[in-house]
């Protein structure tokens, strides 16, 4: 049996809440049945057939075909299948999820994986804010997972992230702010990288600005964890991945924090 | 002298008599081999005997960088104790006293599963707070800052029972000479088998011990049978041409392991031929009530 697939009939006007098209969710459903599911949707919402032509699949396997910047909270709270999203999709896309695969084939909005905690979300194109962040009012960040983003991820990317990895073309400024640990990879930082981090590790071709005033220079270094890094980011299979540095200069820090947090900048 | 002979050498009728073991395993890698060697060295040679040591450890192989997690030459380890919990404590002190502390190594799990037992999970308390836990790949790793950079340790590395420890071979000859290179060949030999190793000083030992002594409080005592200075004067196992007498001890993680070592050695040494000086291949048992492993040395033929 192929994906079970939702193709756009017309791009939607109002922003619309698709976290009901998980695997897990749609698992057992006859199509009539799931054209005729609700969605939460600007004021009096509608169903998936008023978007969707549906084909009938392996819910196991979600293609939505057709995607858009007021798509909110695809695969959010999934805990495992794969969802194929083949466009844009807009805020928390990921959230929540607990293990299964999340494919964006274009950009991606904020709080994009915000508290994952395991499995892997990948987006070919760019991020909003806060993506591997804490939703407002959670404590905890992205808790485990990958997440990957081709292009450049907005203002603190990890926010409160607490373990996992994320990998990015660049990040905006303040990435890893407030983190709890973790590992983030980006070809370039933005400015006030890993203000008030606690612990975790933010990794860099390089940093846009001067080195945040909190954090302190421990010198350059060949560490031998960067190679194990290169090899596991190596086969992740992304088509343009930010090269693992091999001799790094480390910042420790936030010292306005706990302070063993640290930056690795390409020496 | 036996009726069964391989290239004109005596081999038993006899079994060597071997046990259940838990066993466990590190990878320690350093920037050159001969580092990595030398941590090993260090964490294995104080393990040649449950008896005192606690443990029985070896070298079981050599890695080339692509088999390494890290991409550097390393040792792969094998410890042999007599349950996972005495193999986590003997790892444990072993890897923190002699590999934490050798010049530029790394320490990773040497086992692909089995119970869990920690290892960086210990050590990382060596980083007084300075620590730093890595996930790499499903994998969790500690970064531990040292004098010359940081240690990398796996969290957890694998402990399995139904391991075999006490394959033996013993090797008559009619000097001390011929005796060892009848052992040196076999130990030679064994190296190659996979999962095995022989954890007395090069593989080899000339003590081989009885259960038991004259003296109160003395578990074992010297294998009296087999002392070629007392073959006159108690009950020997030994005929009148032989000087001296090496053996060989395998711990191995399976009965097949080895049982794979013996073949590989009894045949490596009985190649040197009668004119080496090589009389006769034995093995130790203890009349087969102790351990439920018994490999027979005509089944390696």
């Amino acid at each position: 049996m192929g994906a079970l697939t939702f193709t756009l009939k017309a791009p939607p006007t109002v922003r619309v809440d698709l976290s009901p098209l998980t695997p897990e969710k749609l698992a057992g459903l006859k199509p009539r049945d799931l054209s005729k599911l609700p969605l939460v949707a600007g004021r009096d919402g509608f169903t998936v057939g008023d978007l969707f032509t549906v084909r009938a699949g392996d819910a196991g396997t979600i293609v939505i075909d057709g995607g858009s910047g007021l798509f909110d909270s695809v695969g959010a709270e999934m805990g495992g299948g794969t969802i194929r999203v083949t466009g844009d999709v807009g805020a928390r896309a990921g959230a929540g999820m607990r293990g299964g695969r999340l494919h964006i084939e274009g950009s991606a909005g904020p709080w994009l994986a915000a508290g994952l905690t395991e499995g892997r979300i990948s987006v070919t194109g760019d991020a909003g804010e806060r993506v591997g962040g804490a939703l407002p009012g959670r404590m905890a960040g992205m808790a485990g997972g990958i997440l990957t983003i081709g292009g450049t991820a907005g203002p603190r990317c990890g926010d409160r992230m607490r373990r996992g990895l994320i990998v990015a073309g660049a990040c905006g400024h303040e990435a890893g702010s407030r983190m709890v640990a973790g590992t983030i990879l980006a070809g370039r930082l933005g400015p006030d990288a890993g203000v008030l981090m606690k612990r975790g590790t933010l990794i860099a071709g390089r940093l846009d600005g001067p080195p945040p005033p909190t954090f302190v220079s421990c010198g350059e270094h060949d560490l031998q964890v960067l190679p194990m890094l290169a090899a596991w980011v190596a086969t992740l299979g992304l088509a343009n991945p930010p090269a693992v540095p091999r001799r790094v200069t480390r910042l420790q820090g936030d010292m306005a924090a706990l302070g063993q947090g640290e930056i690795l900048l390409s020496a | 002298m036996p009726k069964l002979k391989v290239n004109g050498i005596g081999i038993d009728e006899g079994f060597a008599e071997a046990f259940d073991m838990a066993a466990t395993g590190v990878v320690i890698t350093a920037d050159t081999i001969e580092w990595a060697r030398v941590a090993a060295f260090s964490m294995t040679g104080f393990a040649t005997s449950v008896i005192a040591c606690g443990c029985e450890a070896g070298i079981e192989r050599e890695l080339s960088p692509d088999e390494t997690p890290d991409g550097r030459p390393g040792v792969r380890v094998l410890l042999f104790g007599f349950s996972p919990q005495i193999c986590e404590t003997q790892i444990v002190t072993r890897v923190g006293q002699c590999v934490l502390t050798c010049a530029g190594t790394a320490c990773f799990a040497g086992l692909p599963d089995g119970t869990p037992i920690k290892l960086g999970a210990s050590l990382r308390y060596f980083g007084d707070g300075h620590q730093i836990a890595k996930q790499i790949a499903g994998r969790r790793y500690w970064r531990v800052p040292v004098m010359d950079g940081e240690f990398l340790v796996e969290h957890h590395t694998f402990a399995v029972e139904g391991a075999v420890g006490g394959g033996n071979l013993l090797f008559l000859a009619t000097s001390r000479a011929a005796a060892r290179a009848a052992a040196e060949a076999a130990v030679a030999a064994m190296r190659d088998v996979p999962d095995v190793i022989m954890p007395f000083p090069g593989g080899v030992v000339r003590s081989g011990s009885k259960v038991g002594s004259k003296y109160k409080g003395q578990p074992a005592s010297t294998n009296d049978a087999y002392c070629p200075t007392l073959k006159g004067g108690v009950k020997s196992a030994l005929d009148p041409e032989i000087e001296a007498v090496l053996e060989i001890v395998i711990d191995g993680l399976s009965f097949a392991a080895v049982q794979e070592a013996m073949r590989a050695g009894l045949h490596a040494a009985a190649a040197l031929g009668r004119e080496s000086g090589l009389r006769r291949i034995a093995a130790g048992n203890y009349g087969g009530k102790l351990g439920r492993h018994h490999f027979h040395l005509k089944d390696l033929v």
